[in-house]
């Protein structure tokens, strides 16, 4: 791993040093704590670190006002924030020409791909990224239940919600500029945090990211609360696959699961 | 809807002064609603100055009431309580804009089909009607004036089918001045009725009626032919609908054949089973349908012809002194513009192989009524001499038997396919004009002969033809093994069985829609019954109008018809589709979707998921040009109002007028 992290402090030094981009998001690390840090200068490569505990997903920032104007720039990339950039991609956030991936994870340092060529590296090195088995387990486990007790396991769980919005700062596909939470005219979801308006934007976040999720679980780890958002995110993830193939985050410009249709879909449930 | 000239008052510059009108509807919403009740609770409502019920709102005096109530008590909106909009939207909304008012400013709210029609109790139904008005009135203080969006209307049909009723429907759409373009999916036009040998009631030879006809058409200068092609993507709408056409390989170039027929003449190939004729006769793999085909230039048949499969033979290539034949010839996509669309994808026949007592399909001298029109016909395989497919026998003995999977919903259809009573006596009348010795019988449950000549023709069969009628039903058809086809029936008359020693047996099966007519309506919005026929916008009062506007229906793939059905129906359709083309533009309803380009962060979800191809990117520049952002947005023209955008749009930047988030939101609460 450490002859993969300096490669990739190097590749890092080499596009600032030539100006191929302008910003490199990374890592650092100090003592347990990981930080997302933003480099503009060679010399501060050597900063960059990356372990698996960098759960931050750093494509959560390209939409971010103070990012946005910086391109081109360069992300170091897990696999999950390679998926997560491919999403950007199609759905037309990220330009292939302004974001570069320092493209790294458990089997090594994949080098400087441009968008186009993530998909190869996903498919190659990682092509079935799914979640941890203790967390297919939980799920299994709630999916078993009937749904008044998940009913009820859910609303106790969203009472400890502050509605802080840490899991939608840290998730990269919420990039709305206005979250439908925060519309008032009318006003579809209660902003109190407490009761029916915490399960509306629970749910709700939950229903946006359907065939979008890529399981970085950046949501979760931002939660202060600790809720497990990831059981949502996982189960949605699953519908979406077994019902529709979808797997998000492994094509440049996949059409998206919700919203998209064809000619030839299923229909036969209509009449 | 008629223009409206000038509005007293625009929306909601004036507070709410909302008119409720409550119909009893006769007896149909009064028997079970309080609508007195209902009215003066309607009254109490925030914003409501004036509730009334009336025994019939959609009368004159019913709308007198509203255009008074307008303009005396200057209203800002109107809740009509009474049947669906669609029924009396329209009405209620034109009597609004006679008064001044703007009519998206009056809303209905279904007490009827929705209320009164599905309950009985009376006090539970008053107080839903009490609920459906109170969430109406919250609607429509929130309403906005709208107004109609103007459309170019493209003067060109698009018909797709070349039967008799495609023929007939871009003949009149011709003469009245339209452009068309004629679909067909076979090489040639014609449809089935080129495959007849004569029509009742008159026995008129069906081709001498009808090839002039398909000349016609084909020389016409309005009318474009496209035969050996398919409707492959609709997109558009009614006055300018744009529809991309399949044209198959014919790998015979058009321009260049002249019809000589060297080619198929040459052909090596001569067992091909003919469609045309029903399986009875053959043809080449280099083919026309039949001699007097329209257009009379023959197509590659790709599936059997050896040059294409397996790239040996070349003859009709040497043969051919203009140098026609193209065996690298490949399917083309061209995109035709429309502004109506008329669908006559015609019908076929019930595959009566379900029936394991007539054969199962297996016998070869048990035929369809197509088989026995090929027989019958001076241009079939026997040139018109009545034979059996087995052994080239004359039958001396030939049983028909009707509703053969019609009027029987266990294996067959529950309908009656209505034609064949009277094909089948034509068929048994023809059958004894050329054998003067042979016997016809005629198994069947109820003649049904409806119309102009048609009891008088089966009286004249039975009568001066001498047709055996027997009514009751076959209950087995086997083959002996002296070759003779035993029908073991009953004859319910006299309350015996029977049985008759047949040489041929011909069925009268169901007719049913094509196959993949069912694809086609989906392309172009049109809805299908449980049977698979088009369904029409309203069975007595739209007969020939479509859920999808602009899209009209002719001939039998809306139901089972006889010719002069058909054609009465395509002239209708040709009668829509000119009345759509009198008017250089189009006005359409504005419930159209609208994107917040404030707040749109081009996820570009809606131009997916728009399946009018409505929602585009926009580019947001500023004045010098440079380019700030890029957004979606909703093409006026093209919206539908369908609302798919809305509900894909995580941010809620897309909302849909007449059907805003505030209206339905303020709907909901309104229930709470």
């Amino acid at each position: 791993m450490s002859g993969a992290i300096g490669a990739m402090r190097a590749d890092a030094a080499k596009l600032l040093s030539e100006g191929a981009v302008k910003l490199v998001l990374g890592y650092c690390v100090r003592g347990n704590e990981r930080y997302p840090c933003f480099i503009s200068e060679a010399a501060q490569a050597e900063a960059l670190d990356f372990d698996q505990s960098c759960r931050q997903n750093l494509a959560a920032y390209l939409r971010k006002p103070e990012v946005r104007g910086r391109a081109p720039l360069a992300v170091v990339s897990s696999p999950a924030v390679c998926r997560s950039l491919l999403v950007l991609s199609s759905e037309s956030q990220i330009r292939e020409n302004e974001v570069r991936a320092l493209a790294i994870g458990p089997k090594g340092y994949g080098g400087i791909l441009g968008l186009g060529a993530l998909g190869a590296w996903l498919k190659a090195d990682y092509p079935d990224l799914v979640p941890e088995q203790a967390l297919l387990d939980r799920v299994a486990e709630l999916s078993a239940k009937t749904a008044q007790e998940r009913a009820k396991f859910w609303m106790k769980e969203f009472e400890k919600c502050t509605r802080c919005y840490a899991c939608r700062a840290a998730c990269p596909g919420c990039y709305c500029e206005r979250c439908i939470v925060e519309k008032n005219m009318p006003q579809w979801i209660s902003s109190a945090a407490a009761g029916h308006g915490n399960y509306a934007w629970e749910v709700i976040r939950a229903f946006h990211q359907a065939g979008r999720c890529t399981g970085c679980g950046a949501c979760e780890a931002a939660c202060p609360q600790g809720l497990p958002l990831m059981l949502l995110n996982a189960r949605l993830s699953q519908d979406a696959f077994e019902e529709f193939g979808s797997r998000p985050g492994y094509e440049l410009e996949a059409k998206p699961l919700i919203g998209s249709w064809s000619a030839e879909d299923d229909g036969s449930f209509i009449r | 809807m008629r223009r409206f000239p000038k509005y007293v008052n625009a929306g909601r510059a004036l507070m709410a002064r909302i008119g409720v009108f409550i119909c009893h509807c006769g007896e149909n919403i009064g028997r079970t609603v309080d609508c007195p009740a209902a009215a003066a609770e309607a009254a109490k409502l925030p914003g409501v100055v004036l509730s009334l019920d009336y025994k019939y709102m959609c009368s004159d005096p019913g709308q007198q009431m509203i255009n008074k109530a307008i303009a005396e008590k200057l209203l800002t909106g109107a809740v009509v309580a009474a049947c669906s909009p669609r029924m009396h939207e329209r009405t209620f909304r034109s009597a609004a804009a006679q008064a001044g008012l703007n009519p998206y400013l009056l809303e209905m709210a279904n007490v009827r089909e929705h209320c009164s029609w599905v309950h009985s109790e009376r006090a539970a139904a008053t107080a839903k009607a009490n609920d459906l008005i109170r969430v109406m009135v919250e609607k429509v203080r929130r309403n906005k004036a709208l107004f109609p969006i103007r459309v170019p209307v493209e003067p060109t049909a698009l018909v797709v089918g070349g039967g008799i009723a495609g023929i007939q429907a871009a003949l009149d759409i011709a003469a009245g001045g339209g452009k068309v373009v004629l679909v067909e999916r076979s090489p040639s036009i014609g449809g089935h009725m080129a495959r007849l040998s004569e029509t009742f009631p008159t026995l008129d030879c069906s081709q001498c009626i009808l090839t002039p006809r398909m000349v016609e058409a084909a020389s016409h200068p309005d009318i474009r032919l496209m035969t050996y092609s398919e409707v492959e993507a609709v997109e558009g709408f009614v006055g300018s609908f744009e529809v991309t056409v399949r044209r198959k390989a014919r790998y015979v170039d058009p321009e260049k054949c002249t019809g000589c027929g060297d080619c198929f003449n040459k052909c090596p190939l001569k067992k091909i089973p003919s469609e045309f004729d029903a399986g009875l006769g053959s043809r080449r793999a280099i083919y026309v349908p039949f001699p007097q085909a329209v257009p009379n230039k023959p197509v590659i048949d790709a599936a059997n012809c050896t040059m294409l499969t397996k790239g040996k033979c070349g003859l009709c290539a040497k043969v051919c002194a203009r140098g026609a034949i193209d065996y690298k010839d490949q399917d083309r996509l061209e995109k035709v513009k429309a502004g109506a669309v008329v669908l006559a994808a015609g019908f076929e026949l019930w595959d009566h192989s379900a029936y394991g007592e007539y054969g199962g399909g297996r016998l070869k001298d048990v035929i369809d009524g197509f088989a026995f029109e090929r027989l019958a016909s001076a241009s079939g395989p026997t040139g018109g001499e009545i034979r059996r497919p087995s052994d080239g026998s004359e039958p001396k003995t030939v049983v028909f038997i009707q509703c053969c999977g019609s009027r029987d919903d266990k294996k067959g259809k529950g309908y009656c396919s209505k034609i064949c009573c009277m094909y089948t006596a034509k068929h048994a009348m023809l059958y004894r004009h050329k054998v003067h010795d042979g016997r016809a019988v005629v198994f069947y449950m109820d003649v049904r002969a409806a119309g102009k000549g048609y009891e008088e023709f089966v009286r004249r069969a039975i009568e001066a033809d001498g047709a055996e009628y027997v009514r009751g039903r076959v209950s087995r058809v086997y083959r002996r093994r002296d070759g003779k086809l035993v029908v073991k029936g009953a004859d319910t008359l006299v309350g015996r069985p029977m049985t008759v020693e047949a040489d041929l047996v011909v069925l009268a099966d169901a007719m049913v829609p094509r196959r993949g007519a069912e694809k086609l309506a989906q392309l172009f919005g049109v809805g299908c019954d449980t049977d698979g026929f088009y369904s029409e916008a309203h069975p007595k009062l739209r007969p020939v109008e479509t859920a999808a506007a602009g899209v009209f229906l002719a001939g039998a793939c809306q139901a089972p018809k006889d010719i002069p059905d058909s054609v009465a129906q395509a002239s209708a359709a040709a009668a829509k589709a000119l009345g759509l083309f009198a008017k250089p533009e189009l006005e359409r309803e504005p419930v159209i979707a609208r994107v917040n380009k404030n707040l749109c962060v081009h996820c570009r979800a809606c131009i997916n998921a728009c399946p009018y191809g409505a929602a585009k990117d926009f580019e947001i520049k500023d004045r010098a040009g440079k380019l700030l952002r890029v957004v979606a947005e909703v093409n006026e023209g093209l919206c539908q109002g369908c609302g798919t955008c809305a509900a894909v749009c995580r941010s809620n930047s897309v909302d849909l007028d007449g059907f805003s988030d505030e209206q339905v939101c303020a709907q909901i609460a309104a229930l709470e």
